[in-house]
Order: C-alpha cells, then sequence, then structure tokens
C-alpha cells in the first residue's frame, strides 16, 4: 500500500512535473505555478507515451519493451529537467501562498467539493460495460506481456484490431500497473481516476486563471472553479454528457478526451488568444496544441477528429478576429506529428 | 431518419433530463448580450457558436455519420461545447457583481436551487455501490476467479452473463468461451453454448456438450438455475461453492 501510494506520486505528480518543466517555463507566466508544470506535463507525458507505444507496436508488439523503455526515458528527461531548473522549482514552491482571507471560504468549499469526488472514486464502484474492453486489455497486458494480441471479452488471441489498437490508454494503465506495483483494476478503478479528476480541475483552474488576470478578479477563480465541481456533481443528466463520463467512467479514454484533452485544449486556445490580443509569439501554445493532438490519439482514434475540429473551428474565429491567416499553417503544424503517427502505424502495426 | 431530426435528438438526448439545456441557452443569451472582455467572449460564445454551427451543420452530420462517426458516437461533438464553462462563468459573474451581501446571497441561493433541480446527481445512480475490494470488482466474481486460476495457464470458462464484464479486468489467465459482446443485443453475438447457459431451463446435457466441444474445463452457475440434469452425469463435478455459485469443473481434468 505504501509503496503504491509512494510510486503513484512520483510516476503521477514528480515525473509528468519534471517532464512539463522545459515547455512551462517557455509559456511567459507573470509567476510560474505547479498547475501550469502540471498541464503542460501530463501533454508531454502521454504523448511520450503514444510515440512510444506505437513504436513498439510496430517493432514487436511486446508490453516489457515498452516498459523499460518507457522508464528509462522518462527518468532521464525528468532527471535532467528537474536538475536543471532546480532554482525554478525551488522558486515554484516558494511561491506558493496561502489564499487571501476573503477567498480563503470559497477555497475551503472547493476543496470538500472535489475531495468528496475523489472520496467516491477511490470507496465507491461503477460497472459499466465499456471497462470490459479498457479494463481488460490492461490485465490481459500485463498478464501475457503482449499489445493488443488477445480479445479483451474473452482472452482468445487475436490479429490486431487496428480501429482500436492505436490508442495507448489502456496500455498506459498496465504500465502504471507495473511501476507502482497495483492489480491493472485497481489502476484502472481507482488509482488513474484520481489523478484524472485532480488534474481535470486543474485545468480548469488554469481556464479560469486566463478568464481572471487582475489582482481584484482573482476571488472569482475558486468560485468558477467550485461551481464547475456542482455542476459535474448534477451534470448526470444523461449517459452522454462529460460530467457522467468523468464521474462514472473515469479512465476510459473516452472520458479523458471529454474532461482532459478537451479543457487543456481551450487552455491553450485562450492563451493563444491572449498572446495575439498582446501581439506575443504563439509558438509554445501551438506546441502544446501538437501534444493535445497526440493525446487525443492516445485516449482513441476518434479524437485524432475531435480535437482538430475545436481548434479549427477556434482558431478559424480567431484568424477572423485577428485578421491572422497564419492560423491554417498553425493548424496543419500541430497535426502533423499525430497524423504522420498514425499514418506509420496505419501502414505498418498490421 | 432524416438528418436535421437526427442532430435534433442527439441533442436532446445529450441534455436529457433536467433543465440543462435551457440553463445553457439562457446563460448564453446573457453572455452575448453583457459580455465584453474579449477573451471571455472568444470562448464562451464564438466557440460555442462555432461548435453548435459544426454539429448542426446538415452536410457534417450527413457525412459524419457514414464515415468517422455513427449514430451512436456523433453526440460526442457536443463535448467540445463549453457547457459546464458557460454556466459556472454566468454564475460567477452573477455571484460577484452585488456589492450587497443579501443581494449575493440570495442569488447563490437561486443559483445551488438552479443547479440542484435542475440537474440529476450523479451518485445517485443506481450502479453505484460500495466498492468491496480494491479492484472495484464483485468480490463474487474475484473469489470464484481465484479458485479456478491456475497461475501461467489458460483455462477455458463459462461464466453466468452477470459476470462477463467484470471477469476479465481480473484475470488474465481465464479464457471465457463468450465474452461481454453477447450482452450488447445488437452485436449479433449468439454463441450456442451461451444461448445454452442463459436458457430458461438449461439442458444439461446439451451445455456440457458444447462445453466439452470447447474445451471448457469449469462451469459457473447461479445457484437459483433450472436444470434438467445432473452435471455428474456428463462428466463435470462440482468443484466448490462460493455464495450463491456453483463452480462445476471437467472431471477429466482431475485425474
Amino acid at each position: 500500500m505504501f509503496i503504491t501510494i509512494l510510486s503513484s506520486i512520483i510516476w503521477l505528480i514528480i515525473i509528468p512535473f519534471g517532464m512539463g518543466l522545459p515547455l512551462a517555463k517557455r509559456l511567459q507566466e507573470d509567476k510560474m505555478t505547479i498547475s501550469s508544470v502540471l498541464v503542460c506535463g501530463m501533454l508531454v507525458y502521454t504523448s511520450l507515451f503514444q510515440v512510444a507505444f506505437v513504436a513498439i507496436l510496430i517493432i514487436n508488439k511486446r508490453f516489457s519493451p515498452l516498459v523499460y523503455t518507457f522508464i528509462i526515458v522518462t527518468l532521464l528527461i525528468s532527471a535532467w529537467s528537474l536538475g536543471r531548473n532546480r532554482k525554478l522549482v525551488v522558486e515554484i514552491v516558494k511561491g506558493m501562498s496561502i489564499p487571501r482571507k476573503e477567498e480563503r471560504l470559497t477555497w475551503f468549499l472547493m476543496i470538500i467539493s472535489i475531495g468528496f469526488q475523489l472520496y467516491q472514486t477511490a470507496m465507491y464502484q461503477f460497472i459499466d460495460g465499456d471497462d470490459a474492453f479498457y479494463g481488460a486489455t490492461a490485465t490481459m497486458t500485463v498478464g501475457w506481456d503482449k499489445l493488443y494480441q488477445y480479445i479483451p471479452y474473452t482472452g482468445m488471441p487475436t490479429g490486431l484490431d487496428v480501429r482500436h489498437s492505436f490508442s495507448g490508454a489502456p496500455i498506459f494503465v498496465a504500465f502504471l500497473s507495473e511501476v507502482v506495483c497495483a492489480h491493472a483494476a485497481t489502476v484502472h478503478h481507482i488509482i488513474l481516476p484520481i489523478a484524472i479528476v485532480v488534474m481535470m480541475y486543474v485545468i480548469y483552474y488554469k481556464i479560469a486563471c486566463e478568464f481572471w488576470k487582475t489582482d481584484h478578479e482573482k476571488k472569482k477563480i475558486p468560485i468558477f472553479v467550485l461551481t464547475i465541481s456542482l455542476l459535474y456533481l448534477y451534470g448526470n443528466t444523461s449517459i452522454y454528457t462529460a460530467a457522467t463520463f468523468l464521474l462514472t467512467r473515469t479512465a476510459q479514454g473516452k472520458s479523458i478526451i471529454a474532461n482532459l484533452v478537451v479543457p487543456a485544449t481551450v487552455y491553450c486556445l485562450l492563451r493563444i488568444q491572449r498572446n495575439l490580443e498582446e501581439k506575443k509569439s504563439c509558438q509554445i501554445e501551438i506546441v502544446l496544441l501538437s501534444f493535445c493532438m497526440m493525446m487525443g490519439g492516445f485516449c482513441t482514434m476518434l479524437g485524432l477528429v475531435l480535437i482538430p475540429m475545436l481548434t479549427v473551428v477556434a482558431l478559424l474565429i480567431l484568424g477572423v478576429l485577428y485578421k491572422k491567416k497564419s492560423v491554417i499553417i498553425w493548424q496543419i503544424m500541430m497535426l502533423v506529428p499525430t497524423y504522420v503517427l498514425g499514418l506509420i502505424y496505419l501502414l505498418l502495426a498490421k | 431518419m432524416d438528418t436535421i431530426q437526427l442532430v435534433m435528438q442527439l441533442y436532446q438526448d445529450y441534455f436529457g433530463q433536467g433543465y440543462f439545456i435551457w440553463l445553457f441557452f439562457s446563460c448564453m443569451i446573457y453572455l452575448w448580450l453583457t459580455e465584453k472582455e474579449k477573451t471571455r467572449r472568444f470562448y464562451l460564445i464564438y466557440v460555442t457558436i462555432g461548435m453548435w454551427v459544426v454539429f448542426f451543420c446538415p452536410l457534417v452530420t450527413y457525412i459524419g455519420v457514414r464515415t468517422i462517426f455513427s449514430q451512436e458516437t456523433y453526440y460526442r461533438i457536443l463535448w467540445m461545447l463549453p457547457i459546464y464553462p458557460v454556466m459556472a462563468y454566468t454564475i460567477t459573474k452573477l455571484v460577484t457583481s452585488y456589492k450587497s451581501k443579501v443581494k449575493t446571497g440570495v442569488i447563490i441561493v437561486g443559483c445551488m436551487i438552479l443547479v440542484v433541480n435542475g440537474g440529476v446527481y450523479t451518485y445517485a445512480h443506481p450502479t453505484f455501490a460500495k466498492a468491496e475490494n480494491v479492484y472495484h470488482i464483485p468480490q463474487v466474481i474475484v473469489d470464484i476467479c481465484d479458485k479456478i486460476e491456475e497461475e501461467g495457464e489458460w483455462v477455458n470458462v463459462a461464466m453466468p452473463p452477470e459476470f462477463l464484464e467484470s471477469v476479465k479486468q481480473y484475470s488474465s489467465n481465464i479464457r471465457m468461451v463468450y465474452g461481454r459482446e453477447h450482452l450488447i443485443s445488437h452485436w449479433g453475438f449468439k454463441e450456442p453454448l451461451y444461448l445454452a447457459m442463459t436458457a430458461e431451463v438449461i439442458d444439461v446435457e446439451e451445455l456440457t456438450t458444447l462445453a466439452k466441444e470447447s474445451a471448457c474445463q469449469y462451469i459457473v452457475l447461479a445457484a437459483d438455475r433450472l436444470l434438467d440434469g445432473n452435471l455428474k452425469d456428463y462428466g463435470y463435478a462440482q468443484m466448490a461453492r462460493v455464495e450463491h455459485y456453483t463452480i462445476y469443473v471437467d472431471a477429466t481434468t482431475l485425474e
């Protein structure tokens, strides 16, 4: 139990934090915060996993080479990044402040609301049919050291199912199961869901920070996040809503798209809008958006269409608002890495 | 179904019960009229309208449901619609726009009533149950799997339908002779052994014959199932009982 908690902190907080530092420090924020680093880290971490997963899937379809490769690569990058930016890390930690007196009650209520959702996630089970795919794929991967070589519903051997096998999300659960020393079902139903719920609110917090920049407006940030958390609590109006997916089918790829990748994409788009307004460069945001695309593919094949759909609409609006034709080139640039990977996969994975 | 009718139906189905559909729409109109700040206007208003246009565009629907999406997955475009941010932003704006504590209090209470009444509490869903173990899988399934699993070896098992979604999440060594795909009627799976297992009265001779054909070492049956015979007479001995389930094992594998 202690080892699982400790290694979960390492593999779901410290390593993504280390991986996010190089990008986050280029975001040119007034004050760098843990939340910015974690958002960048999540995007880099999952995107890198997707690339490693597709590469190994093409080469030999075995799980253990993926585990070893990814452990070595992530440890090296994180150690290098944390070592190189140690002064910055100290600054970030020192810069953490207690909320102002008038904000404390809202922060407290927000933490209670999110904490309640985390408690429910850990202590209550929800049987969903699609977990028979996601959870079982992870369990089979750990058990038989093969990538997508068995039908998850039965365990019978099969060839590669090209449509579903591009998604690295269930294999990521298997990877976490190995590194945090817990059964894949525990990772799928407890450990990863807790990380996803927390991360979603961190991203909404960042979105709120983009809405309210000035000092006297900042008290609105916790109110916004608290309201979002309440809307999620009461968002089970149908089986299709993002809220239903977050709180019932948390670690499924579809839920990660709706609740992590879409808000992360929006965060990048809001930053692009502000940079255009202030006539600043948008390079880092475009890089981050290309990671969002990759994370979309990591979740589900449909992510390769959904996230570009959002960015096309938003960038076209920005192009019109700011009379910027280069948004078309940005859109193409951010699609290239994921689509090239997808194409290589389609050509070689069989 | 006509394309326009289809998207209208999908939109209504997405919002489902309660009145979030109208709350969201009202918030949009309010923001359209009152919000002037560029960043918020860009995301909360323009992007919303843009995604509405995409979702309701008959050409996108027509091509989408025939190529990338299906009728069952087209609704996922609505995940791109900032429904919760729009509502949360509007509530935040209303709550913080008055200096009077009384007015603010009234708005907070009003908004709470709107959210609680207009939505559906997620954890009230009947499928939520206190977790029985760290796997979030019913304990009876874990116990049965532990009894029949052999380390590093495949075992073929016929399980009752209520177990099909969970067994493979727990055990990598158990091979189900039919799986969860049989629970989804429109996928059209009809494995004879599954049909034999789910018949109102189980024909034991047919069940055991089919099980042997599938090299099935174990059969798990609920104790209250009606059987027209005894499995022992057809080569399956009772191995164990876990709660109200009986595990039968192919007697030839015991020799």
